[in-house]
């Protein structure tokens, strides 16, 4: 996946506001050649329990999200969230919780900055594996 | 009734591209069953082997969710919008 630097700033400077709480929202941009991620939109993180260890976007705010994005030419391409003080490797409940398709990027914080990002996806086929997949800045 | 029911991104794959598509249906249950007739290939995307509504996908009426609400057994009105929204959740 590649991204543009205004975005992938963007979703850093979320993270790094709302550490020690994760932090979510959606990447949107175009799938041509690849996935292009030319924009991210914050999204809150509704979570009813502990914030530090789950995150949750309200459902009509994704549909808004998403509609918004097709507004613009573009769609949602997939979900950034922040793991405070954990590596950027996805969680059992992560992985539990991936929808078919969409990149997941995760952003590991912690008071001092952004310690590392990588980005996921469930393996083609229906699998639940999530596998690896690079990330291109642009 | 005739209702529309809208389509995330994930699955208009499966639906001939499609974002929104219109059915006949008195219940949620109904128009799911129908859209699932026409596209075959959503039903496991949506539902279960035992025909529950997958965890990770939210049915809505209009503004409403359904499990808050009949569940598929939720009547609708003609002209209602039943949304379907992947659950974008993680830890």
């Amino acid at each position: 996946m590649k991204i543009l630097r205004e975005a992938l700033g963007k979703i850093f400077q979320h993270c790094l506001e709302g550490y020690p709480y994760e932090c979510c929202g959606l990447m949107i941009g175009i799938e041509e050649n690849g996935r292009t991620v030319l924009d991210a939109v914050k999204a809150s993180n509704v979570y009813a329990g502990d914030r530090r260890v789950r995150y949750l976007i309200d459902p009509m705010e994704y549909y808004r999200v998403e509609r918004g994005a097709e507004g613009r030419g573009l769609r949602v391409l997939g979900v950034y969230h922040s793991h405070p003080n954990v590596p950027a490797r996805p969680s059992a409940y992560d992985i539990e919780q991936f929808f078919p398709w969409y990149t997941y990027l995760i952003v590991s914080v912690s008071d001092a900055g952004v310690v590392e990002y990588r980005v996921w996806r469930l393996e083609e086929g229906g699998s639940s594996r999530p596998v690896e997949d690079s990330l291109e800045i642009s | 009734m005739q209702v529309k029911i809208y389509l995330p991104t994930p699955l208009r794959q499966y639906a001939n591209g499609k974002d929104m598509v219109q059915v006949n249906a008195d219940t949620v249950g109904e128009a799911l069953k129908s859209l699932t007739d026409m596209f075959s290939s959503l039903r496991k995307q949506i539902f279960t082997e035992s025909g529950a509504v997958r965890s990770f996908v939210n049915i809505f009426v209009n503004e409403d969710d359904i499990r808050h609400l009949q569940g598929q057994e939720t009547k609708l009105k003609n002209g209602d919008t039943i949304y379907i929204i992947p659950s974008i959740a993680g830890g």
